[in-house]
């Protein structure tokens, strides 16, 4: 017994360290991103109380909630399509291919986001664009890839997917090679299929980092910005104007920076919203 | 029958290398057009004379800054994550081991998540703000220690998810060899979860090295200016540089690539055969 | 006994502090001018402005250079925390407004109340004024900013192809450059007109040069106060009806994504005939290895409208003083602004690329070098400037209305359509802002 809290009071102080930084460097963003949340910014005065003025704007805000709708179908779409290729690719590479060409596959991940929105825009040019003309060579005609706004947010959601499917194979990779073996070893002997032991020991033992992969590529998948804005600037019409570009220009283009945080606070609401109720169904299927 | 299991062996490594394929193209792309005039990218998509001059104008020349943005960037992602895997290792160990008084361990993980919640650009002037008063804008210390900040909750939950999965016979047989809870924390869990562990570190750098807004916010000058803002200032107003921009992004990824071949072959690897807990 | 001796050596010790620095501020001349500013072809002509005069007078200039899509937020940060950082900022047009309405810059007659513009300078549609009376940019307003950079739209186009096909050069009207672009266009390797149509600012201020030539404006007469929305009037219609309809049907695909680099790009690899570009881009039109086509592009005065005449958009960039510098720091800032737009400088500035805003440059030798041809186009367009409302709402406008135009280029609104929704929203945005009375124009 004594020993048990002497085991949770130094448990306890190992978390001390995060909790000081949290303190000292979250504390004060947070209390100002509620204030900016509920004043408006006037030219001038700086911030001023406005109280729930926000609120009824963005009940109002039809571009909010079409962009907000957008987003849901960026996120589910972008995330699905990263783990179903990310999980595949872990399960060919675990335990073969060491080194170099394991790493390869993280590559798209690592390009600086503002490049990868550059040479995309520059892959998918009508004119000059490298996509287009191999497409011509082989006699097809290419589209507007990023200009027509039936494909437009398409476009966008194949290079999020090529950009952070590597997000999640690194991770799952790591959560299938830190099993313990003797499951594996064990179920062998039982005689299961690979199939079986994938679904009933893989899937379940890794469950807890699978949700936290999931987790959290939804949440960043959410904040996507850089490479949107320079592939298309949400884009043409609004059809790749996801949340966080509508936030930016809501806050650098309108100047509406009150608006902009109250914007990027309710939005904590919806990926809570989002991932609870998206990891509620994969617990129930896993 | 060896024909057969061959054949079982061969078609998922095929399967394997089309997908690799698919995915190093675009990359296979921007070397190529790091190589390539601004002329020879919109007029000569596949044949073309290679040259030099897009990574001789950046990283050798005298008054370009290149060279000092990627030290800064190097230093301040390194760094930044050196703490949070110490920082953030220590405390998903501490949470994922023990229980706490009114779901504590339950608020810091909703807290640090919260802070990875909320959308950068709100955050981009309080931090203005904090760096100025402590006097500290165009620094990497600070950049260094928002970058932890905004990163750790990442790191905090992967590293708790790896250790949720680590059963606890290892560490009670531990505990019955003497070991007080930082050793079994340091000696036993940290090595079995050591693949995690490196995964956790290299994403992690990862973030810090492709960071822009606050480093766009906080830096001021070569000082401490990282790479991304430097890549952002390749494109002008009125056209952006693409070859320097792809010469940028390669040898931008570069470092960062080399970095988790080592990472993941030597280190991981060295620590887990160290130990002697697998197999 | 302790906690008094104490207190006396601590407010000794402060009190010394306190005159030294005061003294300081006093005695010391100031010995560097910080400047914030983006990357842009004209950068390497303002270091050498710089270096010039740190040459002659011997004040170290320190450049802190920001890429171009930060630089916004760079400086709203700065100035809404009341930075000390820099001496002079340098501010897109559209920023301006908002940032002297906010009380960040200083007036330059605060600085030096002897301060006048002298005549040589290009007045650019009055943009660096603010007139709060008539709220609005105003001659009868405080002066608060000085342009660097005298960037304005030029229509370029190929003179070779022109003259090939028989048409004469440079084109007078619009509908001669619609003739043009019928002419020679020849998909897919030659298109007749670029639009710069991505969303946002490029549509909108793409469109704002031919809006103009067709006598449409934003608002019926800002200068007498009158904000009367005419935005959707016939005369908008018409010129945006040419533009997104007719020249339209010469130009590339995935108009609607066009920016201002694929838009070089297609003029630069010899792509394209024609298009309204930015006159600050010349330094790339020659250079050989960035241009298939150097020196067969020429520059010309923006063609008239139907109904209309010339009109040149302008979209400078202009130098402003931050107001919580010290006193000594904002005239040493204001110095090098009256240096800057002197003779001896523009004249080297605009060798290493800059765009000049002083007339005498026109009086310099450069004015018969083919690589600065671009000059003459300028010296016609003066009295054709132009610009958008430049009122603190202007950034919100901008924003929506590059959001319809764009629209209507991707034929998801009609032409019409398009700009009656611009009407509402920019009516709603001006009632939202406080102006009293506005309303939109009813058709006549």
């Amino acid at each position: 017994m004594r020993e048990l809290t002497h085991r949770s009071i130094t448990t306890f102080l190992m978390t001390l360290p995060l909790v000081i930084i949290l303190v000292f460097f979250s504390i004060y963003p947070f209390v100002s991103l509620i204030k900016m949340s509920f004043s408006s910014f006037i030219v001038g005065k700086g911030y001023e109380y406005v109280g729930l003025k926000n609120v009824w704007r963005f009940i109002e805000d039809q571009r909010a909630w079409e962009s907000i709708g957008r987003t849901f179908l960026y996120v589910f779409v972008s995330v699905s399509g990263e783990f179903v290729v990310g999980l595949g690719l872990a399960l060919l590479v675990k335990g073969k291919f060491k080194g170099v060409i394991r790493t390869m596959v993280i590559i798209p991940m690592l390009v600086a986001p503002i490049a990868v929105g550059i040479i995309w825009r520059l892959m998918y040019d009508p004119v000059f664009g490298i996509i287009n003309q191999i497409l011509a060579k082989i006699g097809i005609q290419g589209k507007n890839w990023l200009a027509d706004p039936q494909i437009a947010l398409w476009s966008v959601i194949i290079v999020e997917i090529w950009q952070w499917t590597p997000f999640i194979f690194l991770i799952l990779l790591a959560g299938l090679e830190s099993l313990p073996k003797e499951c594996y070893e064990g179920a062998k002997i039982d005689g299961a299929s690979s199939w079986q032991t994938f679904v009933y020991f893989t899937i379940p033992l890794m469950s807890p980092i699978i949700i936290v992969a999931l987790f959290f590529r939804t949440m960043e998948c959410f904040k996507a910005f850089d490479k949107i804005w320079i592939l298309t600037g949400g884009g043409p019409s609004d059809v790749t104007e996801i949340i966080s570009i509508y936030i930016y220009r809501v806050s650098f283009r309108h100047n509406l920076l009150g608006y902009g945080a109250f914007l990027a606070l309710i939005m904590v609401g919806f990926i809570v919203i989002y991932n609870l109720s998206y990891m509620g169904f994969l617990r129930r299927k896993i | 029958m060896t024909r057969r299991i061959n054949l079982k062996k061969l078609v998922p490594s095929t399967i394997f290398f089309i997908l690799l394929a698919i995915l190093s193209l675009p990359f296979v792309y921007i070397m190529m057009t790091s190589f390539k005039t601004h002329l020879d990218i919109m007029l000569r998509p596949i044949l073309f004379t290679p040259t030099l001059k897009n990574y001789v104008d950046l990283f050798f020349t005298q008054t370009s800054n290149f060279p000092r943005y990627m030290l800064n960037s190097l230093i301040v992602a390194l760094l930044s994550t050196v703490f949070i895997i110490g920082i953030a290792g220590l405390s998903a160990y501490g949470i994922s081991r023990s229980e706490f008084v009114w779901h504590l361990d339950k608020i810091l993980l909703g807290w640090v998540l919260f802070l990875r919640m909320v959308f950068p650009v709100a955050f981009a002037l309080p931090f203005y703000k904090i760096a100025q008063s402590l006097n500290l804008l165009d620094t990497k210390i600070i950049l260094i220690v928002f970058y932890t900040t905004i990163n750790i909750p990442f790191a905090v939950w992967m590293l708790k998810g790896f250790f949720d999965q680590l059963p606890r016979a290892y560490e009670e047989a531990a505990f019955i060899d003497g070991c007080s809870i930082f050793g079994v924390f340091w000696r036993v869990a940290m090595p079995i979860i050591s693949s995690g562990a490196v995964a956790t570190a290299i994403l992690v750098f990862m973030l810090g090295w492709n960071e822009f807004l606050f480093a766009l916010i906080i830096t001021e000058s070569s000082r401490s200016m990282t790479l991304t803002v430097g890549i952002a200032g390749l494109c002008q107003q009125y056209m952006v540089e693409w070859g320097k921009m792809a010469a940028a992004a390669t040898i931008f990824t570069i470092p960062i690539f080399v970095l988790s071949v080592f990472v993941q072959d030597y280190l991981g690897k060295g620590l887990t055969m160290g130990i002697g807990i697998k197999e | 006994m302790i906690s008094k001796s104490k207190k006396g050596l601590i407010s000794l010790v402060l009190a010394v502090t306190i005159l030294t620095t005061f003294s300081n501020f006093a005695m010391t001349q100031v010995k560097e001018l910080h400047i914030a500013i983006n990357k842009s072809p004209w950068l390497p002509a303002f270091e050498k402005l710089t270096k010039m005069y740190e040459g002659e007078t011997g004040v170290k200039m320190v450049l802190h250079v920001f890429p171009f899509m930060g630089l916004y937020e760079k400086e709203l940060a700065a100035v809404t925390t009341a930075s000390k950082t820099y001496d002079l900022m340098n501010m897109n047009e559209i920023w301006g407004p908002f940032f002297y309405a906010g009380r960040y810059l200083t007036p330059l007659k605060e600085i030096d109340p002897e301060f006048t513009v002298p005549s040589h300078l290009m007045q650019f549609f009055w943009e660096g004024y603010w007139d709060d009376k008539v709220h609005y940019q105003a001659p009868t307003g405080v002066l608060y900013g000085i342009h660097v950079n005298g960037n304005i739209h030029l229509l370029q186009y190929r003179e070779d192809k022109y003259k090939e096909a028989g048409l004469p050069t440079p084109p007078e009207t619009w509908d001669d450059v619609l003739e043009a672009a019928r002419k020679l266009f020849d998909p897919p390797n030659f298109y007749g007109y670029v639009i710069r149509g991505a969303r946002g600012d490029p549509i909108f201020y793409n469109s704002m040069t031919i809006r103009h030539a067709y006598n449409g404006y934003m608002f019926r007469d800002p200068l007498k106060g009158d904000f009367t929305i005419t935005v959707n009037d016939e005369k908008n219609v018409e010129a945006w009806e040419m533009y997104a309809r007719n020249l339209n049907e010469y130009g590339p695909p995935g108009v609607g994504n066009i920016g201002q680099t694929e838009m070089m790009g297609l003029l630069a690899s010899g792509r394209a005939l024609q298009a309204i570009v930015v006159s600050a881009a010349f330094p790339h039109l020659d250079d050989p290895e960035f241009s298939a086509v150097p020196f067969k592009i020429q520059f010309a005065v923006p063609p008239k409208g139907r109904g209309g005449d010339h009109s040149s958009t302008v979209a400078g960039w202009t130098m402003v003083v931050p107001r919580f510098i010290s006193d000594e720091r904002k005239k040493a800032a204001l110095d090098f602004l009256k240096w800057s737009i002197t003779q001896k400088p523009q004249v080297e500035y605009t060798k290493m690329g800059g765009v000049p805003v002083s007339t005498t440059v026109f009086q310099s030798e450069l004015m018969r070098d083919p690589k600065y041809r671009f000059l003459k186009a300028t010296q016609d367009s003066i009295p054709y400037f132009s610009s958008m409302p430049l009122i603190p709402e202007c950034a919100q406008i901008r924003d929506v209305m590059g959001l319809h135009l764009n629209r209507a280029l991707i034929e998801e609104e009609g032409v019409r359509e398009s700009l009656d929704k611009t009407a509402q929203e920019i009516l709603e945005i001006m009632r939202g802002a406080g102006y009293k009375g506005v309303t939109i124009a009813p058709r006549s």
